[in-house]
């Protein structure tokens, strides 16, 4: 508690003359003259007992109306979890609420509700301490950030937008609301223009948010959470492939995989979940099912409906990432390969070992062979996945273009080889390695199982290698997939963006090692096209990706609703050729049904850092503090108010019972 | 009344009025002749044959009985006759007690001192409408006087003057001159009965208007003690109804008016104590004067003066 005026509580030390008053007047009753006094028997200890305890209790009253009297003229402020407007000035307020409702917010808080749930209670309490004259905004800061409600001073249609957010899977988008909420700020005429971050700060970059006069409440959004999402299901001819991430192995532990059809039941048998990769096997008739399904689905397109959940544990902190739809693999998928023919070429015919590998896989994909390797983002558009095998390293108008085109979906996998040794002047391998690879002669045989990571127990083919030199880089954050046995990375993976970056240690040529031998290879490709076709098929986009539509479409959600259509701008509807879009912000499958009552799906899904990634508890950038604090300091004045006016009414009650009580007849008797 | 007049005077004047008009009123319908008296004489109401005795009037000697029986027989009547009427009043300290009485207002109130002398100076009234001789004695603290009775006007016009005296001085006395008095030393009232006992004449009738409140053992067979020599004791306990019902509630400090002495208590708690000790004290009172052929009657301040005056006249009226 703080006081706006501490020399006040003084006042409290006029509670030593009630003490003294009582001491004074406690011991007896005052004496009343009575002329049959000789008939009265005495009960001296039952009424010095009732006296003293009426004494007490008014004596408690009137020191407890005292401290009240002394904190009111101190003005006390505590520090609480309800917010409050607080005014440099006096002045009216401008506010720009920038409420982050991203899939992280889903999370549940201490107290039991969702972060969502908590912001939304902050802003509320914030508006409730609004006067006549102030004006807020409300900027969501999920993926895209949006204006969603403009400035207004009508504060009942801004608690009413309040009512009307609700929890998405987008991804986090603070620095586009951020710049949104300034924006709308520069047209208002108040002077005080605070804008307000309601936001778990669940981003990777959240040190690099440019923060400089935004007040950042806690308000109870940052507290660490427990959580495993299931962020892909990809359907392969046997089995489907699931990608799990999670904040610990304690949420992972003890939990299953399970696949359900449309109506709810099970058709594939539960696997043990791991964070990573998780291959859920189809039973044989299921299979056929599935490629029945899968056949049929080109007919029709319902019938993709295959459902993988994560059973449920009591340290999930988000509950509704645990399902994940399960799409097929995509029949337009463009792989672009580049390799050398001369280095890792198939000695027994013409192409190199990836595209045989690739078309082994019989996933209907287009291969596309590169001979260099893209400088111009816009040439790399049309891949979803590209290999590399034995680069000599990317210069930068390449890594800029393969950064772009990752953090846009795409899946890279190099194939490092001996060609590291001969990198050109200004080329490295970012993005795939924040270091500098090694090509080194190696005494390991190939790589050690028990240290397998997201890829498991296909590592096991790959246990001799035959390997006899192999490429090194120092660790970094990536995640490692699988490991030579003296604990070297195999196979390592990056995220970045919504793309995915893999590195192997080997080529793929069969002269520096049996890599490409083993079915294990074959898998790894499986899964970086899988992959590829998650995070950048044309059927699979990120929640909040816009999807053009027709003005005649119909598009249903995961949860039955139909999404409202929203006219593109000019400039957006002549490059995507539509003039109307959706923009799906749960993950799951929607149905888009034409004029002509034909139906299409496309599925939305989940961004995997909004699961995994923790409140961010440090900031790069400074923020408003003083103010923060402020808003969680709130008046009590009124209240203590009040609470003095109880008190008093309880003493004058008080004193009038026992006045009437002790009211004696003799007094008045004598004459 | 001329203004020359002091006002202290007049209002003295205005009370003595005051008192005698109000006792005159409540006296009134009481009249000589209604009383019988009781000795037998030459009234006109028969009360009964006797042997004929030697030196009888024979004016008395019934004939009829006399050829009827054979035997002298003389006829007796109850005889109207003047009697002595005594008044004793308490104006101790505690007969300064007003009680509460809320459905007037303070100045109205009346102390038990005022209605003891009200009812004296109406049974003065009555009384001399008897032809009684009338006699007075008060007591306050620490001082006591004694009139004894006398027949005429002049006796009842100086019992009158005494009263009214008395009414004055309660008036103009303040509380302050009330705890002097206190301290100047308490009424005896045993010595005034004996001195009563001794002075007034046989078959007088004594009314002793009191609280009766701080009467011991002593004091009350001396006061029993007056109902020798065919005299008859009139006893009104003057109680408020404060004193009687004990409305009091909470934690409080009594003080006694006479003795000073202190008691605290609590109010609810010893109602019942107190009622049982002041019943029980006061039915002491009464058996010991019925068994002398006294009387003790209740009068509350709260009553009609006059059902008590009745139960005074009317128990004096039957002793004679």
């Amino acid at each position: 508690m703080t006081f706006l005026i501490p020399l006040a509580l003084l006042i409290a030390a006029f509670a030593v003359f009630p003490l003294l008053a009582h001491a004074l007047r406690r011991g007896r009753a005052s004496p009343h003259h009575f002329p049959a006094t000789r008939f009265v028997p005495s009960r001296t200890t039952t009424a010095r007992q009732r006296h003293r305890l009426e004494d007490r209790w008014l004596l408690l009253l009137r020191i407890l109306l005292l401290a009240c009297l002394a904190l009111l003229a101190a003005t006390p402020f505590v520090k609480c979890s309800r917010l409050s407007l607080g005014r440099t000035d006096g002045a009216s307020v401008a506010a720009a609420l920038v409420i982050d409702d991203s899939a992280s917010m889903r999370a549940k808080t201490a107290g039991g509700s969702t972060r969502l749930e908590a912001a939304l209670e902050g802003a509320r309490q914030l508006l409730g301490t609004a006067r006549s004259g102030d004006s807020f905004s409300i900027v969501l800061a999920g993926h895209p950030a949006r204006v969603h409600t403009s400035t207004t001073t009508e504060l009942g249609s801004v608690r009413d937008a309040l009512d009307t957010i609700r929890a998405t899977d987008r991804k986090t988008d603070i620095a586009s609301a951020l710049d949104l909420a300034r924006s709308l700020q520069e047209e208002v005429p108040q002077s005080d223009r605070p804008i307000v971050l309601l936001s778990d700060l669940s981003i990777p970059e959240a040190s690099s948010l440019d923060l400089e006069g935004v007040i950042l409440p806690e308000a109870g959004l940052r507290s660490p959470m427990e959580n495993c999402a299931l962020v892909s299901a990809v359907m392969s001819p046997d089995a489907v492939q699931t990608e799990i991430t999670c904040t610990s192995e304690n949420a992972i532990k003890g939990r299953k995989l399970q696949l359900f059809d449309t109506r709810g039941t099970a058709i594939g048998s539960a696997v043990a979940a791991q964070d990573g990769a998780v291959r859920l096997p189809l039973a044989r008739k299921d299979k056929k099912a599935g490629d029945k399904k899968a056949g049929a689905k080109k007919e029709s397109p319902n019938m993709d409906a295959l459902e993988v959940r994560l059973t449920t544990s009591d340290v999930d902190d988000i509950e509704d990432d645990d399902r994940c739809v399960v799409i097929d693999s995509p029949a337009a998928l463009s792989v672009g390969i580049r390799a050398d023919q001369g280095t890792a070429g198939v000695k027994t015919g013409a192409g190199t070992v990836l595209q045989a590998a690739v078309e082994a896989l019989d996933r209907g994909v287009r291969v596309q062979s590169l001979s260099l390797l893209p400088e111009d983002p816009r040439e790399l558009e049309p891949l979803s996945a590209l290999l590399i095998d034995d680069p000599s390293g990317f210069v930068p108008e390449v890594r800029e273009a393969v950064t772009t085109w990752t953090e846009q979906g795409g899946v890279g996998l190099v194939l490092l080889g001996p060609a590291i040794a001969r990198a050109p002047l200004g080329s490295d391998f970012a993005p795939f390695l924040r270091s500098s690879p090694s090509w080194k002669a190696t005494t390991s045989s190939g790589a050690d199982p028990s240290q397998a990571g997201a890829l498991g127990p296909l590592t096991t083919g790959w246990v001799d290698l035959g390997a006899r030199h192999r490429a090194t880089w120092a660790e970094d954050d990536a995640q490692t997939l699988a490991r030579w046995d003296d604990g070297s990375p195999l196979v390592s993976e990056r995220a970045l963006g919504r793309g995915l970056l893999l590195t192997v240690s080997l080529p793929s040529s069969v002269d520096e090692s049996d890599l490409a031998l083993r079915p294990a290879f074959l898998e790894l490709l499986d899964y970086a096209i899988s992959q590829s076709a998650i995070r950048r098929g044309a059927r699979a986009t990120p929640v909040g990706e816009r999807w053009g539509v027709d003005p005649t479409a119909t598009v249903t959600g995961p949860d039955g609703s139909e999404l409202a259509k929203q006219p593109f701008a000019a400039t957006e509807g002549t490059s995507t050729g539509y003039s109307d879009f959706v923009e799906p912000e749960l993950a799951g499958r929607y149905t888009i049904t034409h004029a002509d009552e034909e139906a299409t799906s496309r599925v939305a899904m989940r961004d995997l850092s909004e699961h995994v990634t923790q409140p961010s508890q440090t900031l790069g950038s400074p923020r408003d503090e003083k103010r923060a604090q402020g808003m969680a300091r709130v008046g009590i004045s009124r209240e203590i108010a009040l609470l003095t006016l109880v008190l008093g009414a309880i003493e004058l009650a008080f004193r009038m019972l026992a006045r009437t009580r002790r009211r004696s007849p003799l007094r008045e008797g004598i004459s | 009344m001329p203004s020359s007049v002091p006002l202290r005077s007049r209002l003295a004047d205005t009370r003595r009025s005051r008192l005698a008009l109000r006792a005159r009123e409540l006296a009134s319908g009481w009249a000589a002749g209604s009383h019988r008296a009781d000795r037998k004489g030459s009234g006109v109401e028969f009360a009964g044959h006797r042997a004929y005795t030697p030196g009888d009037d024979l004016r008395h000697l019934d004939r009829h009985a006399l050829l009827r029986h054979k035997q002298l027989l003389i006829r007796e009547f109850f005889t109207d006759t003047e009697r002595g009427l005594h008044l004793v009043v308490d104006v101790t300290s505690s007969m300064h007690y007003r009680g509460r009485d809320e459905s007037k207002a303070s100045a109205e109130r009346e102390t038990k001192a005022e209605r003891a002398l009200l009812l004296a100076a109406a049974l003065a009234h009555v009384g001399r409408e008897a032809g009684d001789h009338l006699g007075l004695s008060w007591i306050s603290d620490g001082a006591r006087k004694t009139q004894k009775p006398k027949g005429g006007a002049e006796a009842f016009e100086h019992i009158m003057h005494e009263l009214v005296s008395l009414d004055q001085d309660l008036s103009t006395r303040a509380p302050t001159e009330k705890k002097s008095e206190q301290e100047g030393g308490g009424a005896n009232f045993e010595d005034l009965f004996r001195e009563l006992g001794s002075a007034i004449p046989r078959g007088t009738i004594v009314v002793v208007l009191s609280d009766l409140l701080d009467l011991d053992r002593a004091q009350i067979r001396s006061l029993s003690a007056l109902c020798t020599r065919k005299r008859t004791v009139r006893a009104a306990q003057i109680l408020t109804p404060e004193e009687v019902e004990f409305p009091f509630d909470g934690a409080l400090r009594f003080l006694d008016l006479e003795s000073g002495r202190e008691v605290e208590t609590d109010g609810g708690q010893v109602k019942t104590d107190y009622i049982e000790r002041l019943e029980a004290y006061t039915a002491d009172i009464r058996k010991q004067l019925l068994a002398q052929g006294g009387q003790l009657i209740r009068a509350r301040t709260d009553e009609d003066p006059k059902d008590t005056l009745r139960h005074l006249a009317s128990g004096a009226a039957s002793e004679r």
